[in-house]
């Protein structure tokens, strides 16, 4: 499943590529918590994403693969029971006059159920979870720094 | 069935739901569980307490007040709206989409309220209550609030419903006389999922559409009013062309579907183009509103 | 000896109601999650959620503080407490290795067991599952075998050193010059055969209790092969097959995709031992979507077919890549199982078909309703069509011609398989009569230019039933099977009550009112008052090593077996009465519950007597008869069987050919692709009926199960290699609001090879999926796209009204 977005923020392109390193940006984002580093030097995090049905927590473990001021590759990959998502995320920073244009595209894997009982709902629900991620903690970033 | 460890609450009066869907965390509505059941047995989501409204006679009422606006209790079962007089009556439309659905044991359990708040971009009832113009009147920690069908569905499985809010009713007002409408739709099978779906309704007055409603389903961020078609179709007298403006102001409109073991994206999007043309076909021959 | 030979036949052949059905009907069955077990635990596994991966590290400490927990099993002990499963094809794919939990380090498919927990309750057993962290690596993975066969391919079992778990070529006659002489040669690039199964109502439930005390393993669980499972499980084991008991009673449905129940049941068997208690493990639907068994896929490529230019079809020949997913299990012998059918209902004398069983990361299949049959003749029955269609044959002509006639039986196919008995024409006629067929073209006439098409189409199939083990030799010479039997058991109580007990296992075919039918005509009495088993026990040695309920067979090799152990406890009876009575045993007749001696009904004796005497008064007797009668009849069916002719690869496959004709009319939607069947007629044939009622029965499910699978029932992988209808939530099985009424008809061909003239019949060879396929193209009509897949859902409808596959048909000449 290929998704992506685009959304603009105050905060810099240098200040976006830390982002998915640095876990004390990540605990102020909502749907996140128990943000923590592990071994690996990854982040974990429990994500929940809300649904009519109940929150989906999912145990979430955040690689960054690659950053600099101009784009972020970071490996998602969350587990919950038996349901597994893996997500690829390509975020790129283009700055304007004032401000910054994030674009992301993410390849999303489902596995388990999940992939099948939730193949028509999975684009949205994964779409505005990764945008609603990304702007928090763009944002966070601002009041923080 | 195995359940994950939850608590179970069945509140006396919508007042306690309110209460609980406010103050516990992660606690949701159950209501007919058509959904919601099959998501806890296959261990989606990790609710921490379900409401059991579906027992509250405060929200299994239907009523049709002086001006013939039709109010259906949240919790009103497929089966009570197919089999309610007032309901085939005031709002046929709405009686034979919940006789349609899918089979007799769903049709028994399953609510109106459930489809309309899990809002599932296949589900029935979001696009022909939108084109009804239906009033969703919603009870939360800050009273109560009614909310316009346009702006209760905000996308996938995402309704304006707040924190601890609870809907509890949807008022369908009377459709203004000269209007029709019809509802289309292509499904697997008999009973199972959508593939395509499409509401029409047009507002005729002395044989000029004064005003439409064109909603199609089974789209991503359903239901989705195509408001080129519906613009297209305004000021066209009603046994004029409608096929044909319609027809050219869908290839307009930004409608993403998505594929699934059924069929694929680009099929979903034909299909309601197809819905949405015969829908304006049976509404040129006459069927019923 | 026929069963007249002691009775009349006042039950056998009647319609009588089910035995089965009261309790059934009365919520007083016992399937497998019903049995009161003490101090029971619950196995759940934890199953992949990767197509294939490497597993890195399996944690679950964090189950042990959880409350209810009992223990796992990991693959590290399966790996030292069992050998693999024993794997039926030769070098170089033996060297797969297939254990009850994921082996060699890595997954290779979409629910595959990796971690079985085990709780207090099943509630419990999820929880700590949910616990289980398994890290993966995921490797490359490949779902489509026509990919897997490419050379730098991801391999599903490194060890192997490609994904083809079997190849072989079948050649008999010489289609090479049939096809260089024939009139007409149609050319097929490709044809595709989809993935579905039966998806019984029940699951599959094991209980498994070890008994520490003997060390014995007692199974409980719709088994339906338990012999089979037993040699399976003892081998992995290294245990005494006589230490392994296996009970079921009732079960709902296998269809062949139950055979596989050795896989878990070996895992539950172990968490038994290991933690001291009963573990029953209860499948969910999407654990069966995923592992229960899947149906074969079949590519079918190259397909030629040569016809004169007066309509008569000389052969084909193809080459077949078999997608068996990702363990063979009971393959390949689906590369071996097709030739039952060679020839399909049709006189064809040249057939080559090179076939390769091909290993993907999907799940594994297992024989479902039709077996590896339907695959080959809905090529067969597609191609007859497609020739028909494109050399302007009338498809009712163009079959009629070619079917095997009915002065022709026995009749020996191209690979020296003998259809018994039939009238495939008389049954096409039948059908055409159920659909009104000339009505239907006038229906189809008047459609044009309203939207709809309409179409007509004919199925024309075999059950081969009552297989011969030995073509297993054809895939491997060194397998050491061949023939086939059955056991029966019928035994006189006490009281002279008669108890019955045979070997196939039930799953709902209402084998239990056709014993007691047969019975009762050969003990003069009532099916009401045999007395049947429900189910089966391993221990009640009624069972024999290919017992069980698979292949079209209980009509033959289960009533059989039951006639020959009946025939002993008659024999017994009358040398009991004789011996009382003053007659010769020759003299003794059965009636009305009394033995009594012919032409003179005042010497009887009731046998409440005959059981009396021998169960506690044998002072009452001879010696001779009191030493030789012990009121138990226990006796074998062997079906009469030689073994194949390996370099040839001819022989005799399998015992009966039921036949199904079905012919349907439908209409097509043009502008949706959309499919409604608006007649649907089917006619079978499987020899004598025992009890017509249930054969109507079974045709009526197997014909639902074909126009699901035909138009709903599709285990589709997406390229993930996640199974997108993991559940019923979108795996549309039709139900009655998608089905037109069926409308039946019959006829009788005796097969002069059976024991009463009864065939096998059930499986019903996946008419619907020939006939909806050959309506589809009627109604696309010539100016569209052929019709080349088995599923044929709406949007693939719509594709073929708007052409599109022209390029890869060819009529060369």
């Amino acid at each position: 499943m290929k998704l992506s977005g685009t959304f603009t923020t105050q905060a810099s392109p240098a200040q976006l590529a830390r982002l998915s390193t640095e876990p004390r940006q990540l605990e102020q984002v909502t749907s996140l918590r128990d943000v923590a580093v592990d071994a690996h030097g990854h982040i974990r995090a429990i994500f929940t994403a809300a649904t009519p049905l109940g929150a989906i927590p999912l145990t979430t473990t955040i690689a960054t693969d690659r950053a600099d001021e101009s784009s972020s590759r970071v490996l998602v990959r969350g587990t919950r029971g038996q349901h597994r998502v893996d997500v690829t995320l390509e975020i790129s920073y283009q700055p304007t006059a004032t401000a910054t244009q994030v674009s992301w595209h993410a390849d999303v894997r489902l596995g388990g159920t999940g992939a099948s009982v939730a193949q028509r709902v999975a684009h949205d629900i994964a779409r505005n979870a990764i945008d609603g991620v990304l702007q928090q903690a763009a944002g966070q970033h601002l009041t923080l720094t | 069935m195995i359940l994950p460890p939850l608590r179970y609450l069945r509140p006396g009066s919508v007042g306690d739901a309110v209460h609980w869907l406010t103050h516990i965390d992660g606690a949701i509505v159950l209501a007919g569980g058509q959904t919601l059941v099959n998501a806890l047995k296959l261990d989606l989501v990790a609710p921490t307490a379900l409401v059991d409204i579906h027992r509250l006679d405060e929200l299994r009422s239907i009523a049709v007040s002086p001006d013939r606006t039709l109010t259906i209790g949240a919790a009103t079962t497929y089966a009570a709206l197919a089999a309610s007089t007032d309901v085939r009556l005031t709002a046929p439309s709405v009686a034979s989409m919940a006789a349609g659905l899918v089979d007799r044991q769903v049709r028994n359990r399953g609510t109106i309220g459930g489809n309309v708040c899990l809002n599932d971009p296949t589900n029935n009832f979001p696009p022909l209550l939108v084109a009804l113009g239906a009033r969703f009147t919603v009870l939360g920690p800050e009273g109560t609030r009614t909310i316009d069908a346009d702006d209760f569905f905000v996308g996938t499985m995402t309704t304006a419903l707040g924190n601890g809010e609870l809907l509890v009713s949807i008022e369908i007002p009377p459709l203004p006389r000269g209007a029709r409408l019809v509802h289309r739709h292509l499904q697997v099978g008999a009973d199972s999922w959508a593939m395509a779906r499409a509401v029409v309704r047009i507002d005729d007055d002395n044989g000029v559409v004064v005003a439409s409603r064109v909603v199609v389903g089974a789209v991503l961020g359903s239901p989705q009013r195509l408001r080129l078609v519906e613009r297209a179709l305004v000021g066209l007298p009603t046994g004029g062309d409608l096929d044909g403006a319609a027809a050219e102001a869908f290839d307009r409109e930004s409608i993403e579907t998505v594929g699934d073991v059924h069929c694929s994206a680009d099929y979903r999007r034909q299909m309601s183009k197809v819905q949405l043309r015969r829908a304006l076909r049976d509404l040129a021959k006459g069927t019923p509103s | 000896m026929t069963m007249q030979d002691t009775a009349t036949s006042t039950w056998t052949g009647k319609t009588v109601p089910r035995k089965e059905d009261d309790r059934l009907l009365k919520a007083q069955g016992e399937f497998g999650d019903d049995t009161p077990i003490a101090h029971l635990g619950h196995v759940v596994f934890v199953r992949s959620p990767y197509a294939h991966a490497r597993i890195l590290d399996i944690d679950v400490s964090a189950a042990e503080s959880l409350p209810g927990y009992l223990g796992c099993l990991l693959p590290d002990e399966v790996d030292v407490l069992t050998d693999g499963f024993m794997e039926l094809q030769p070098a170089p794919a033996d060297a797969e290795v297939d254990k009850c939990l994921a082996a060699g380090g890595k997954v290779r498919f979409v629910g595959e067991p990796v971690v079985a927990v085990a709780g207090t309750s099943r509630q419990a057993a999820r929880d700590v599952a949910a616990t289980v962290v398994v890290d993966y690596e995921p490797l490359p993975h490949v779902v489509d075998a026509r990919r897997a066969v490419e050379p730098e391919a991801p391999q599903v079992h490194d060890e192997i050193g490609s994904n083809v778990a079997w190849d072989g070529v079948y050649d008999w006659g010489d289609i090479d010059a049939a096809l260089k002489s024939a009139d007409h040669v149609i050319e097929v690039d490709e044809l595709h055969f989809h993935r579905f199964s039966s998806t019984p109502l029940e699951c599959s439930v094991v209980t498994v209790s070890y008994d520490a005390g003997i060390d014995t393993f007692n199974l409980i669980g719709g088994c339906a092969m338990p012999q089979i499972t037993t040699l399976m499980m003892a081998a992995a084991m290294r245990h005494p097959a006589e230490k392994i008991r296996i009970v079921s009673k009732d079960f709902g449905g296998s269809f062949g995709v139950k055979i596989g129940m050795y896989v878990p049941a070996t895992a539950v068997a172990l968490l038994s031992r290991k933690l001291g208690r009963p573990m029953r493990w209860t499948e969910t639907r999407t654990e069966h979507h995923w592992m229960g068994g899947h149906g074969n896929e079949r590519w079918f490529h190259n397909v030629k077919m040569a016809v004169t230019s007066e309509g008569r079809v000389l052969g084909l020949s193809y080459d077949a890549l078999d997608d068996v997913g990702a363990y063979t299990r009971y393959e390949p012998l689906g590369a071996v199982i097709w030739t039952q059918v060679a020839n399909a209902c049709y006189q064809l004398q040249h057939l080559k078909v090179h076939y390769r069983s091909i290993y993907t990361n999907k799940g594994p299949v297992h024989p479902n309703r039709g077996y590896s049959r339907l695959q080959h003749m809905w090529l067969v029955e597609r191609m007859m069509d497609i020739a028909a269609h494109r050399l302007g044959f009338d498809p009712v002509q163009f079959r009629l011609q070619n079917y095997v006639q009915p002065e022709q039986y026995p009749y020996e196919t191209v690979n020296g398989c003998v259809y018994d008995s039939g009238n495939l024409p008389l049954s096409l006629e039948k059908a055409l009569d159920l659909i009104e067929y000339d009505d239907a073209r006038r229906l189809q006439r008047e459609s044009a230019g309203t939207g709809k098409r309409i179409g007509i189409g004919i199925g024309s199939t075999l059950d081969s039933g009552t297989n011969n083990f030995g073509q297993a030799r054809l895939i491997n010479q060194f397998l050491p099977f061949s023939g086939n039997t059955e056991g029966g058991l019928v035994r006189m109580g006490v009281d002279g009550s008669v108890y019955t007990v045979t070997g196939g296992v039930a799953f709902g075919q209402g084998h239990e009112t056709t014993v007691a039918q047969v019975v009762a005509d050969m003990l003069g009495l009532t099916p009401d008052e045999i007395i049947t088993h429900r189910g089966s026990d391993s221990a009640l040695s009624a069972q024999t090593g290919f017992s069980g309920s698979y292949a079209s067979q209980f009509a033959v090799t289960g009533i059989g077996a039951i006639l020959n152990a009946t025939r002993k406890l008659v024999r017994e009876i009358q040398l009991v009465a004789a011996s009382i009575l003053g007659a010769t045993p020759e003299e003794i007749v059965l009636e009305g519950g009394h033995a009594l001696v012919l032409g003179d009904p005042e010497r009887a004796l009731p046998f409440a007597a005959v059981a009396g005497i021998v169960h506690f008064s044998p002072a009452d007797l001879p010696a001779e008869v009191a030493d030789e009668v012990g009121l138990v009849g226990r006796a074998v069916y062997r079906a009469p069987f030689e073994i194949p002719d390996l370099e040839r690869k001819r022989g005799n496959l399998t015992l009966t050919y039921a036949s199904q004709i079905h012919a349907c009319v439908l209409e097509i939607d043009e502008e949706t692709g959309e499919v409604k069947i608006l007649r649907y007629g089917m006619v079978d044939d499987c020899g004598t009926p025992i009890n017509p009622m249930i054969i109507q029965g079974q045709v009526h499910g197997a014909t639902v199960h074909g126009i699901s699978a035909a138009l709903f029932e599709h285990f589709a992988y997406d390229d993930d290699g996640q199974l997108l209808a993991a559940n019923f939530y979108d795996y549309h099985a039709a139900t009655a609001l998608d089905l037109p009424s069926l409308r039946y008809d019959s006829v009788v061909s005796p097969s002069p090879f059976t024991p009463i003239g009864a065939k096998g019949m059930g499986e019903g060879g996946g008419a619907p999926l020939h006939a909806i396929a050959a309506a589809i193209q009627d109604a696309v009509g010539g100016d569209g796209g052929v019709v080349l897949e088995s599923f044929n859902p709406p949007e693939r409808i719509l594709g073929l009204l708007n052409g599109g596959t022209e390029s890869t048909v060819r009529v060369l000449r």
